[in-house]
């Protein structure tokens, strides 16, 4: 399944509107365009690859148990993105109940699988990976997941304010803020990472 | 409606909703004759575009072949289910837990009160373990349901570390019996803090701390130390870093309500490199 995906000529609107009456095929195609990009999202809001896989496919199964709610086709993408919002609200509280009741949440052994632990390799792209990670660490979460939407995935603000639950101007509020806040502290982390010791100059960081 | 007009500046969120294309056809016509003449509004939707280049840039998209399989394989077979393991444990199961706890406490408690040892209290639905330990001679420390012999000390030529006390009054409680390829060890303190301290030798060749979203490097005694992130602020879930030829992990498994604070933290990786050095001279 999902090979007709490349193929599709229908638009998302289109896909969800087949998928709403029955056409397994349509959401095959919808997984296939956005699955992805979901999980994308998912993992620079949670820094968990396998949490972010996980709660992508939770976010799809749901959507599609629910398909018939879907108001507006052309929403699709927006609607889902809030059911995996939800999903993610849902994670976390779980995942601080687990850290009272057991120790099942703790990572894997060091040795194993921790992605923060790499072999040199010596990659820009890397650099500005770990630059972006820590200039959106510094934002709240609120602005963190507006300006995530919006930049990273590409939704309008009305699109924004629908998957976050807020008022528009609310919404218009925090993408404005978050743009601002980053730029800043892009620029303050990208000069002291210049203005470095020069012993960890592969990595930008806080001296202690 | 256009409230601004004339000498003053575009609001972000009016830039915000003119790059985003949801502007009425008038309001739009305003801001674009608006920024022919403000350098200033023009550089701020220059700025606000930046942003979204840096984050495209760093966050490329990838695919992930295997989980869309994984669902798609899910959505043909019917299992629509959306209820993961990480949604464990449903009610019933917390109660069948809480039976069991119950159940051991009531068995152990005469053989705890005649040994005079505290019966520790961290169990797990699913392979149920009982921890306890008995102190002195040659008493037996059970973790996770497995039965280890309790060892004096690590072996020092590993190079592991075992104080027995670390910063905010946390005193080593339990270990894991000493051995080559891994040590572990849980601190606790009298206000409820517990840390999980593990310690495996460092593969071989060089390795490099790259955080993840929501992760940050930091430096202790010119050491580079993965902080990993916990979700209340200033806290820290862990840290992470390599010395000496070992690889700590630092966990906060049963932190303070308000989380592990990150200059604790610190203090604590610090102590330990300070033991490090002591053991090493």
């Amino acid at each position: 399944m999902g090979t007709s995906a490349a193929s599709s000529g229908l638009a998302d609107h289109e896909l969800a509107a087949a998928a709403r009456e029955g056409n397994r095929d349509a959401f095959a195609v919808l997984v296939d365009r956005h699955y992805p990009r979901l999980v994308r999202h998912l993992a620079w809001r949670t820094g968990n690859a396998d949490l972010a896989g996980d709660l992508a496919q939770e976010a799809f199964l749901e959507a599609f148990v629910h398909i018939q709610r879907l108001a507006d086709d052309r929403t699709f993408v927006a609607w889902l993105y809030g059911i995996a919002q939800n999903r993610l609200r849902m994670a976390a509280r779980h995942r601080r109940l687990r850290q009272v009741v057991s120790l099942d949440w703790l990572p894997l052994p060091v040795a194993a699988t921790i992605p923060a632990l790499q072999r040199p390799d010596g990659s820009a792209s890397c650099l500005e990976r770990e630059l972006l990670a820590q200039v959106l660490d510094g934002l709240s979460q609120p602005l963190r997941e507006a300006l995530l939407l919006h930049s990273l995935d590409g939704f309008s603000a009305p699109d924004v304010a629908r998957i976050l639950g807020i008022s528009l101007p609310a919404a218009e509020r925090r993408i404005t803020r978050a743009k601002e806040r980053f730029r800043e502290r892009y620029r303050t982390l990208n000069r002291d990472d210049e203005e470095g010791d020069g012993a960890l100059d592969w990595l930008p960081s806080r001296a202690r | 409606m256009v409230r601004w007009i004339g000498s003053r500046h575009v609001p972000g969120e009016e830039l915000v909703a003119y790059a985003d294309g949801y502007l009425g056809w008038d309001h739009r016509q305003i801001v674009d004759e608006h920024l022919q003449a403000c350098n200033r509004c023009r550089d701020r939707l220059r700025g606000f575009d930046e942003v979204g280049r840096i984050i495209q840039e760093g966050a490329p998209l990838a695919d992930d072949p295997s989980g869309r399989a994984a669902l798609h394989a899910r959505l043909a077979a019917g299992d629509w289910s959306t209820t993961t393991s990480r949604q464990r444990p449903s009610a019933r199961l917390l109660v069948a837990a809480s039976s069991v706890v119950l159940l051991l406490v009531l068995l152990a408690w005469p053989l705890a009160s005649a040994a005079g040892f505290p019966l520790s209290g961290f169990l797990r639905f699913g392979g149920v373990a009982v921890r306890y330990f008995q102190p002195g001679g040659d008493g037996v420390t059970v973790m996770r349901g497995v039965a280890t012999p309790r060892a004096a000390s690590p072996d020092p030529a590993i190079g592991f570390v075992a104080p027995d006390r670390m910063p905010l009054g946390l005193e080593l409680a339990e270990r894991s019996a000493p051995g080559a390829d891994q040590l572990e060890l849980l601190y606790r303190n009298r206000a409820g803090l517990a840390v999980l301290l593990s310690q495996v030798p460092t593969a071989a060749g060089a390795v490099r701390l790259a955080p993840s979203p929501g992760q940050e490097v930091v430096r202790v005694r010119g050491v580079a130390v993965l902080r990993l992130a916990d979700p209340r602020p200033d806290a820290v879930a862990g840290m992470l870093w390599e010395r000496e030829g070992v690889t700590f992990e630092l966990l906060a498994i049963e932190p303070p309500p308000d989380g592990l604070g990150e200059a604790d933290a610190g203090r604590i990786v610090e102590a330990l490199m300070a033991a490090q050095d002591a053991a090493t001279g």
